[in-house]
């Protein structure tokens, strides 16, 4: 069933059917709220929350104007963005797992630019590691993300290409260091 | 191991998340509470919004509803105007 299909019967009733777009879209969205506050523990709650938000205003959603994985993005941007202004984000994410390698030393170099890499994603300004969260890690195509952000393509373009170069500064760094 | 691999180990990495198995059920069980204490009120102005928006039928009744009522108006008006 397409998500218009399901908005609309939820809209005429059928709550219940709304499971069905949590179903669809929970991993995205929380993945994108993961990325952005580093915080496992609060990422689900305000995941809730931004499904919750989605359901009270549903009738606001205008398939014409936007398609319903971007409104949801929206929210969750939105919300994100007063978090983030309230306080300050705790960092409780693990870094992510080092596949093993036949070299340990492979490994403890790998660890060493992960940590960086982490380290340069938390301290990107907003703007920027919203539109490189969700364009490296959601994947989204680059107008989708000008219509969550309500900015222009260019614009997009740029907040992109300026995190990825502080990223791959970083990653030159330990190429001359390490490897 | 090359510069461009690890970038990709960790992209790929991020990309991974666990979403609780019990996430859809909380967000649901949320929504049937505000269901619940939305029902509890006399008049729910928004979901009386919600149910017109969703039906074609119930916005056509609306429609022929609220211009019956205007004409009806209209027609007392003169009514009283000309003093029948």
């Amino acid at each position: 069933m397409k998500d218009t299909d399901v908005i609309h019967r939820v809209l005429g009733g059928h709550i219940d059917l709304f499971k069905l777009l949590v179903d669809r879209y929970q991993g995205p969205v929380i993945r994108f709220i993961q990325n952005m506050i580093h915080d496992n523990h609060t990422s689900e709650d305000i995941a809730q929350d931004v499904f919750m938000a989605a359901y009270k205003t549903l009738s606001s959603f205008d398939s014409h104007r936007s398609n319903f994985s971007t409104w949801l993005f929206v929210i969750a941007r939105n919300k994100i963005l007063n978090l983030l202004k309230k306080r300050r984000p705790v960092f409780t994410n693990q870094l992510p797992e080092v596949p093993d390698s036949q070299n340990p030393s492979d490994n403890l170099m790998t660890k060493e630019f992960f940590n960086r890499l982490e380290k340069i994603l938390r301290t990107l300004p907003v703007k920027q590691k919203t539109a490189f969260v969700l364009a490296e890690f959601e994947k989204l195509p680059y107008a989708q993300i000008a219509e969550i952000e309500g900015v222009r393509i260019g614009t997009v373009k740029s907040r992109i290409s300026r995190a990825k170069k502080k990223l791959a500064a970083t990653l030159s760094e330990l190429d001359g260091d390490i490897l | 191991m090359r510069r461009q691999e690890v970038y990709d180990i960790w992209n790929k990495a991020r990309e991974q998340i666990d979403v609780k198995e019990d996430f859809t059920d909380k967000v649901m069980n949320q929504i049937f509470l505000y269901e619940q204490k939305k029902s509890k009120t006399f008049f729910d102005y928004r979901r009386f919004v919600d149910l017109i928006s969703a039906n074609l039928t119930a916005q056509a009744a609306f429609v022929v509803v609220g211009a019956v009522v205007g004409l009806t108006r209209v027609v007392f008006m003169f009514a009283v105007i000309l003093g029948y």
